[in-house]
């Protein structure tokens, strides 16, 4: 399975890199240029790693592995008012996004109060359509345990953050966050910040596994570089128009527009609507791609 | 005793590679015997679940509820689903012997295991999770396996559906061991002995083809670089190929590089890899993979493709028609039609093309307007890279090269080159004891004249072969027939090809 890369090093003979990424069956997913360094962010399977920096440690460069490369994460709050979105919404987010993540800040219409608080039917399907979510919630035990109800239906791996420290009866349950009046820069902070990150790997990894087990019919990495090809949707540094997911790919362009040449393209010898659920997303309108199983299709079952 | 060659199975008399093989394996080209350590493997619990909307596979883990499931395997044979919630799939009832609880405990996603309905012993069910949750299942900590495959079913499935059977799942798998032989090594009942390899390779991508099929024109191959992926021949980095269609790569596919530093190197691929533009698919290896995974980089190994190279230039007319007639294709000579005449053009030139077009047409020259040359690879690598890419002569048996001076009262003549690659030929082989007559000089990067080449008619202690003085010379090698040049004019083309 694909795994996510990124190459820091610099600008002189880079192109021995990508040369060798290209002939392990690797995918460079992205190249920024800054002077004399270069950061290349690339997907590799990830027993071939070990010859590719047998290379990169003669040009004095290092490859980081970024294990949410491939993930689009919804950070949700109970609101987007000042009560409940600064500051540890922002720091989970900024947090995840130096792993690699594309993450979504989501405000629920209805999160704020405990006896009223619920999250919408709509709000659930553009949730799930993030390969996982982190709910950060407030300070108070009693408030946490009602609304952590809601959140059971989510099928997709989830860390629910909260203020106390622990909470006995809830799954994936992170303390030590809840509200905070300042950013979450002490060592503490950034502690409770990594057993975020590494309680959300762990799940992840289970769910990469599961994949691997049954794979998909085409890696998603290869979709998004076959769909840019054929769309001519090549992202820039400011603009991501195909965001990756652990089982298919986001095409962020309108659903009316471009569905039915995103299903009629011609990947890898298949038509891409025949081994791919394309469905509209409930977030700005745009296309969801769900790769189908190989087992599903009848492929090496 | 029984053994095989190349997959082939025969009787052999004598336990040693020399009774079943006259060739023999060197330091520099081994053998790879292949020997079958255990007959079989049976990959055990895994099963098949039967449903009516389909099938799905479950793995289980060593355990008492795992036994339990094994020892009444018929009972969930007939199984209905009882229930399917958000959480799960039930299927009902078969009696056990479990002691009921009334704990919580935390279930993965797609978790196989057994709980109590109505937390009664007679009533257990066969629970099949498909989302992670909480739940009092009955049992304590019941989980013995996991869906892996056929996920999707556990969402279509029904109170109406039912198992319609269950199957172990009995995957074989040989295990085999290989051996890098060097000598007359003993070999044992049933040895598989591996000498050579066989492609096959692919019309999508002809240029990638050609490219191949000259690379292993000598049946051998070597390995020159290696990891799990794939290994590579550089032999013929620096030749440029046009983009063709790009495949995917399959274990035992060969692709060609068609982009970059590494243009022209040749891959033969161990595991899977995706489609890239850089790489051309030329073919695949039928038998013999073997070979190249178990070498080391440096040694070779024999190659035989099942398609023959059609590519006659340098040969003779006669010889060109006996190949095309064991071929079957059809041929006509143009230009020198005798038998004896070189071939200098063949059309079409790209082995694919002339199959498809099933004739081919050959110019002749005379033979005597061909030269002999003889090259220093050892001496002047980089001179002898430049000289074989203007003259063509890295994938073609002829070379040519076009006259830029010559003149009877002159001493030598000079034939065009490419300033532009030029730009990189250092001094190497200056001709220091003074200029042989017959040798190939290649001005270098020193002379603002760099990359023309050129050959004296007489020896001379002062200039090189394309009059620039001897730090400014690169000797490349020498043309046998040298004094039939005086004969050659301005604008002519001569034609070369190794001795």
């Amino acid at each position: 399975m694909f795994k996510i890369y990124v190459f820091k090093g610099g600008i002189y003979r880079h192109d021995e890199v990508i040369e060798e990424i290209e002939d392990l069956g690797g995918i460079i997913l992205q190249k920024m240029p800054m002077q004399t360094e270069i950061d290349i962010v690339f997907a590799l399977e990830e027993p071939d790693i070990e010859h590719l920096e047998k290379l990169t440690k003669k040009l004095r460069g290092e490859v980081i592995d970024i294990p949410f490369g491939d993930m689009e994460i919804a950070i949700v709050a109970p609101s987007l008012s000042r009560h409940h979105l600064p500051h540890p919404v922002c720091d989970l987010s900024e947090f995840l996004r130096r792993y690699g993540s594309t993450t979504n800040i989501i405000g629920l219409a209805r999160g704020y109060g405990k006896t009223i608080f619920q999250i919408s039917d709509k709000e659930k399907r553009i949730i799930s359509e993030h390969d996982a979510a982190i709910f950060s919630y407030g300070m108070f035990e009693e408030c946490i345990l009602i609304k952590e109800k809601e959140v059971r239906d989510f099928t997709i791996p989830y860390v629910l953050c909260g203020g106390p420290s622990r909470i006995d009866g809830i799954r994936n349950y992170i303390g030590d966050i809840g509200r905070k009046p300042g950013r979450m820069k002490s060592s503490e902070d950034i502690k409770t910040l990594e057993r975020v990150k590494n309680l959300l790997l762990e799940m992840v990894e289970k769910k990469r596994e599961d994949i691997s087990n049954d794979p998909l019919m085409l890696p998603p990495v290869y979709v998004k570089r076959a769909l840019e090809d054929e769309l001519g949707l090549e992202g820039t540094l400011g603009d991501n128009p195909i965001v990756l997911h652990l089982d298919g790919v986001r095409v962020k362009k309108p659903f009316n527009d471009l569905s039915i040449k995103v299903a009629d393209s011609i990947i890898g010898g298949h038509r891409l609507g025949d081994i791919a659920r394309i469905t509209r997303s409930n977030m700005n309108d745009t296309i969801i791609v769900k790769m189908r199983t190989k087992s599903e299709m009848g492929v090496g079952a | 005793m029984k053994a095989y060659l190349d997959y082939a199975p025969m009787d052999v008399d004598g336990d040693r590679i020399s009774d079943v093989t006259d060739s023999m394996p060197t330091q520099e080209m081994p053998f790879v015997l292949e020997r079958k350590t255990t007959k079989s493997m049976l990959i055990k619990n895994r099963y098949e679940v039967v449903t009516d909307k389909g099938n799905f596979i479950i793995e289980t883990t060593n355990n008492k509820f795992h036994d339990f499931f094994k020892e009444n395997i018929e009972h969930f044979k007939d199984l209905k689903v009882q229930w399917a919630d958000r959480n799960t799939v039930n299927f009902g009832y078969v009696p056990t012997r479990m002691e009921p609880t009334r704990k919580q405990y935390d279930y993965d996603k797609y978790s196989v295991l057994l709980g109590l309905s109505g937390y009664d012993k007679e009533m257990g069910v066969l629970t099949l999770s498909k989302m992670g949750h909480i739940s009092r299942n009955g049992i304590e900590k019941s989980v013995f396996g996991k869906v892996t495959k056929g996920r999707h079913i556990l969402d279509l499935l029904g109170t109406n559906d039912k198992i319609k059977d269950i199957r172990e799942v009995e995957v074989r798998s040989e295990q085999y061991e290989y051996e890098v032989v060097t000598d007359d090594a003993t070999i044992k009942e049933n040895d598989n002995i591996i000498t050579k390899t066989v492609i096959d390779v692919f019309e999508q991508c002809p240029f990638a083809v050609e490219h191949l099929l000259f690379l292993i024109r000598d049946g051998v191959l070597a390995i020159d670089k290696k990891n799990i992926t794939y290994c590579r021949n550089d032999k013929l980095q620096g030749v440029s190929l046009p983009q063709e269609s790009s495949l995917e790569r399959k274990r035992g596919s060969i692709s060609v590089r068609n982009a970059g530093k590494g243009k022209g190197s040749v891959f033969i691929y161990f595991r899977d890899a995706i489609e890239d533009k850089s790489h051309s698919v030329a073919g695949n290896i039928i038998n013999g993979l073997e070979l190249p995974m178990n070498l080391k980089p440096g040694q070779r190994f024999k190659i035989e493709s099942k398609t023959e190279r059609l590519n006659t230039l340098g040969l003779e007319q006669i010889e060109a028609e006996k190949i095309t007639k064991r071929i079957g294709i059809g041929h006509e000579r143009i230009g020198d039609t005798d038998d004896n005449a070189i071939i200098i053009e063949q059309d079409p030139e790209i082995t694919m093309d002339a199959k498809k077009n099933k004739k081919i047409v050959t110019k002749g020259i005379d033979p005597n307007m061909v030269f002999k040359i003889r090259l220093f690879e050892d001496k002047a690598p980089n001179s002898t890279k430049y000289f074989k890419t203007i003259t063509g002569l890295t994938t073609r048996q002829l070379g040519s090269l076009d006259v830029l001076v010559a003149h009877e009262d002159l001493d030598m003549i000079m034939f065009k080159g490419d300033q532009k690659m030029a730009g990189e030929l250092a001094p190497e082989n200056a001709p220091s004891n003074g200029s042989k007559k017959g040798r190939i000089g290649i001005t270098n990067m020193a002379s603002r004249q760099r990359g023309i080449i050129g050959v004296r008619f007489n020896d001379s202690e002062e200039y090189g072969p394309t009059g620039e003085d001897m730090y400014h010379t690169n000797c490349v090698g020498e043309v046998i027939n040298f004094e039939k040049l005086r004969d050659i004019k301005e604008g002519d083309t001569i034609y070369l090809t190794f001795e």
